[in-house]
């Protein structure tokens, strides 16, 4: 295979795994439309259950704001995930259209110059690398979400714990209120691992995209 | 690719072809330069796969920043699917096409040059020393489809019109038009597909000044070829493949 081949196998494989990492996310976002439905649900248990469940209700608006922001961040996601795969995109054209000038160069015959070609090849170098910065802005940008969401599934973690103490103060609605806590806890694991997922696809993407550089 | 000058005045066309850098199962294809003294036109620019050599044969004859002027006859992969590179190489320029094709051919990437949308009925495209009349050629074989006359140097470049498929390395003008019509009988009874359209066409081409019939693939037709290539088209039956199954 030659250098050529190569780097467009790779860079094929780097515009792939970037908008591979939007997709792995509707999981997250199903999701957490599931926490939200929950919440809704909990909040109108404790309702019923009045001056008993009063510790609860906090909880359950902790939990809808989890919801909400976890479908925001995956939006987000989502848009710098775009964002960074037309950037691979454009990148790759340009990239195309460099080995092509080059080749050009390469077929005029010895001593014969193609006009203008020289200060075209310059442009398109200065347009690959402001490609470069902007890719991997946006990977960073990506990265950090996927930190926060990590970050904000940590606290979720504390607030079941306090979410099943509480559930033992309501009697008789003590059972459904667990119940909201361990489908919290199933959503937690479900959305870490996705993001854990996402974390190795991007770590892939970063060291597959430094090594064209 | 060999380049060869097939007018020369005040401005010059040249023909593109033959490459034998181009990969064996890619068609063949004929482009078109033409050159004024500070522009230049690129006519059926190519596809990807003959790119390199087609910038090198042209920045050998003008500067990329005189490349002013892509025309596209139709949407085909083996006209314009080089675009999207094109529009990497030119720092201004100006794609003439077909209305028609404008979000088929964007496809191919088009970022920096400008989009001029042929109308139906054909216009000019104006090269300053050159001014060059577009011909509708619709359902030839593209249902938007136009080809280029210069009315001063007496070419029509006629796109698929008058195409021949021959092996490669053949030479550049029909030299006896009797054996050259086995190249063209399938390609134009196949790929054109309308008796009207290509009847409407022969029509208004007939009433053109041409000394030469450039198409896109194969050889160029001169002087009294071009007349005997339109009485051959005329009485072709196309569009055979209907009701063949």
């Amino acid at each position: 295979m030659s250098n050529f081949q190569h780097r467009r196998r790779s860079q094929g494989k780097v515009l792939v795994s970037v908008t591979t990492i939007a997709a792995q996310l509707s999981g997250v976002m199903e999701v957490a439309r599931g926490i939200s439905l929950g919440a809704a649900n909990a909040k109108a248990t404790s309702a019923r259950a009045g001056e008993k469940a009063r510790g609860f209700q906090p909880i359950t608006d902790f939990i809808d704001e989890l919801a909400g922001q976890s479908i925001s961040m995956v939006n987000q996601i989502n848009i710098e995930a775009l964002l960074a795969s037309r950037v691979a995109i454009a990148e790759f054209r340009a990239q195309e259209a460099r080995e092509r000038f080059n080749r050009a160069t390469l077929m005029a015959a010895e001593g014969t110059q193609l006009m203008g070609l020289d200060q075209q090849l310059k442009k398109i170098d200065e347009v690959l690398l402001n490609y470069r910065t902007e890719f991997f802005k946006h990977v960073h940008a990506l990265g950090e979400l996927l930190d926060e969401i990590n970050n904000r599934m940590r606290a979720a973690e504390a607030i079941t714990s306090v979410c099943r103490v509480e559930a033992t103060n309501v009697g008789e609605y003590r059972e459904s209120l667990s119940t909201v806590a361990d489908d919290l806890e199933q959503a937690i694991r479900v959305i870490k691992k996705q993001v854990q997922n996402c974390s190795s696809i991007l770590h892939e993407t970063v060291l597959l995209r430094e090594q064209l550089v | 690719m060999k380049s060869t000058t097939i007018y020369e005045g005040r401005y010059q066309w040249l023909v593109f072809g033959r490459d034998p850098e181009k990969p064996e199962k890619v068609i063949d294809t004929n482009q078109y330069l033409v050159k004024t003294g500070d522009r230049a036109l690129i006519l059926d620019p190519g596809g990807i796969e003959i790119f390199s050599s087609m910038l090198a044969q042209t920045l050998l004859h003008v500067g990329i920043d005189q490349i002013t002027d892509l025309f596209a006859s139709h949407q085909d992969p083996d006209i314009i699917s080089s675009l999207g590179l094109w529009d990497q190489a030119l720092p201004k320029g100006k794609l003439h096409a077909p209305w028609l094709w404008e979000g088929f051919i964007r496809h191919f990437g088009l970022e920096h040059i400008e989009y001029v949308a042929l109308p139906d009925e054909g216009g000019v495209i104006d090269l300053g020393d050159a001014k060059l009349q577009v011909i509708p050629a619709h359902y030839l074989h593209s249902s938007g489809n136009f080809h280029v006359y210069d009315p001063v140097a007496k070419i029509l470049m006629s796109g698929d019109v008058g195409a021949g498929l021959e092996p490669p390395g053949k030479p550049m003008f029909v030299e006896d038009f009797d054996a050259h019509v086995a190249t063209m009988k399938m390609f134009h009874q196949r790929w054109m597909p309308s008796n009207r359209a290509k009847n409407d066409w022969i029509g208004r081409v007939r009433k053109l000044d041409i000394e030469m019939l450039a198409p896109q693939h194969g050889r160029i037709f001169k002087g009294d070829d071009v007349g005997r290539f339109l009485d051959w088209f005329e009485a072709l039956e196309v569009g055979i493949a209907v009701g063949q199954n």
